[in-house]
């Protein structure tokens, strides 16, 4: 294949690819017009940007998240399955795994709504960073400068809780997943449950874990983001 | 717009948090575009000022493309980099993060400009100006790693990434920046040639230019006593040209003087 052929190749993916952006900016105009101009020339750059959107970021991670929760879940029916009947059962009882598929589906529900709720545009970290500097470079009231600083804490507090229990379903399902191969190891092989122990005892902690994260307070009270006094501490006007 | 200019040069933290959280992701890129577009072409018409006419107008055109070409061949690469380094993130990120990175580094070209163009007018040389732009390069280089460094987020395998993103950049750009030579143009053509004509590849040049650093050529050069004064009177080359010849018939002469 020449360099010619590769140039025409590349202009009628460009072609087929400012098509694409024009026909899907459905109000047509002028914006639609000069985005699939771009995309001509720049369409392996440009061409992702436009045709898709943050929301894919969004669903990509309630898609992760889930997939771990199922994960959890799958795993656990193998491991009281490999567990049943055996003196393994002891270790995990099918009430536990009940209520473990309990606090993961509670704790998966929540993330997903905090996801939701994350992709809003008042809820972007960076948004809330920059009207902070913002207010800083413009020498706004300590009022002000307290207000966009407890919306940044909050918001950062949001997102921590968000990637807190993202990480914690996923090494939670890591366990589960080797809790369940020992447990099929142990049956078939005979093996002793020492190991088996530990990873229950970490299972557990984690799943308590999930508990805490839900039952945690978080916020910071508006009066220790500002040099002012409170208002119930301030004096009264003689 | 002049708010993300300005973020690009001054935050370039929050920059590549905004590369990765998705929002505002579009407006990002489309200012990076318009920053290489703009920072870029105005270097070119610096470097092009060197030979002057109509080489101020190609070379404001091919530094913008060559920058571009080299990120859309690269940045499939940079996002199939970070996958298998254990870095997801969406193909949008990582577009974002190369545009946000190469933006950044357009408008330090862009600021650097009046520097260059000063010395050229003060009388810079050829090969002055080319070192003077090479740095000006490095500089816009660093800024632009900046940006890319703190959207790799942290771990052992930053640095890697980083590592194994700079070498496919260097060698993409390096060849793509062969391919539309001359920036500065010699000030003895008579032509402007858009692009000169090819002389196999950048790869190739490193490795001539390195075993003629060692005087170690392919072919065998004129008789010493054959040759023209060696300054003065050689209308055909220019100066540049005339020091390259000089240098060489220096070191064979003191090759067979050993």
């Amino acid at each position: 294949m020449s360099l010619v052929d590769l140039l025409v190749l590349y202009g009628a993916m460009g072609l087929a690819c400012a098509v694409a952006i024009y026909r899907r900016r459905g109000t047509g105009g002028r914006g639609a017009f000069v985005a699939a101009l771009i995309a001509i020339p720049l369409w392996p750059v440009w061409g992702p940007v436009v045709l898709t959107s943050p929301r894919e970021d969004l669903r990509r991670r309630l898609r992760g998240g889930t997939r771990a929760a199922r994960r959890i879940e799958l795993a656990l029916h193998e491991a009281l399955e490999a567990a049943r009947g055996s003196q393994l059962s002891a270790l995990l009882p099918a009430e536990a795994v009940s209520r473990i598929v309990s606090a993961v589906e509670t704790s998966d529900a929540r993330r997903t709504e905090l996801d939701v709720l994350l992709a809003r545009p008042g809820f972007d970290l960076a948004s809330a960073r920059e009207r902070l500097e913002e207010l800083g470079r413009g020498g706004a009231t300590p009022r002000a400068m307290a207000t966009a600083r407890l919306h940044l804490t909050n918001v950062t507090q949001l997102h921590a809780m968000r990637d807190r229990d993202e990480r914690t379903l996923v090494d939670l399902a890591e366990l589960v997943e080797a809790l369940r191969t020992q447990l099929v190891l142990a049956r078939f092989a005979g093996s002793s449950v020492e190991g088996v122990g530990d990873i229950v005892t970490d299972m557990w902690a984690r799943v308590e874990g999930l508990g805490e994260a839900m039952d945690e307070p978080f916020g910071t009270p508006m009066d220790e983001l500002t040099d002012e006094p409170a208002l119930s501490e301030r004096p009264s006007a003689a | 717009m002049m708010t993300l200019v300005g973020r690009l040069l001054r935050a370039p933290g929050a920059v590549a948090r905004q590369c990765l959280e998705g929002e505002g992701q579009r407006e990002l890129v489309t200012t990076s575009l318009v920053a290489i577009a703009f920072g870029a072409g105005i270097f070119g018409a610096v470097v092009g000022s060197f030979r002057g006419d109509l080489q101020v107008l190609y070379a404001s055109l091919k530094l913008p493309l060559a920058l571009l070409a080299t990120l859309v061949v690269c940045v499939p690469g940079f996002h199939v980099l970070a996958l298998a380094l254990d870095q997801p993130r969406t193909l949008r990120a990582t577009i974002s993060l190369a545009l946000a990175a190469a933006g950044r580094g357009a408008l330090v070209l862009l600021a650097l400009s009046p520097l260059l163009w000063l010395a050229i007018d003060a009388g810079a040389s050829y090969h002055g100006s080319v070192l003077l732009a090479s740095a000006c390069y490095g500089v816009a280089g660093l800024a632009a790693l900046s940006v890319l460094l703190r959207g790799l987020g942290t771990g052992g395998r930053r640095l890697m990434s980083a590592a194994a993103s700079i070498v496919l950049f260097l060698a993409v750009s390096g060849q793509t920046g062969w391919i539309l030579r001359p920036y500065l143009g010699r000030p003895a053509q008579q032509e402007i040639p858009f692009l000169r004509a090819r002389e196999g590849g950048f790869a190739d040049a490193v490795w001539t230019s390195g075993r003629s650093a060692r005087g170690d050529y392919d072919e065998p050069p004129a008789p010493i006593e054959s040759t023209p004064p060696l300054s003065g009177a050689v209308d055909d080359l220019n100066w540049a040209d005339r020091i390259e010849r000089d240098d060489h018939l220096k070191r064979m002469s003191q090759r067979r003087a050993q």
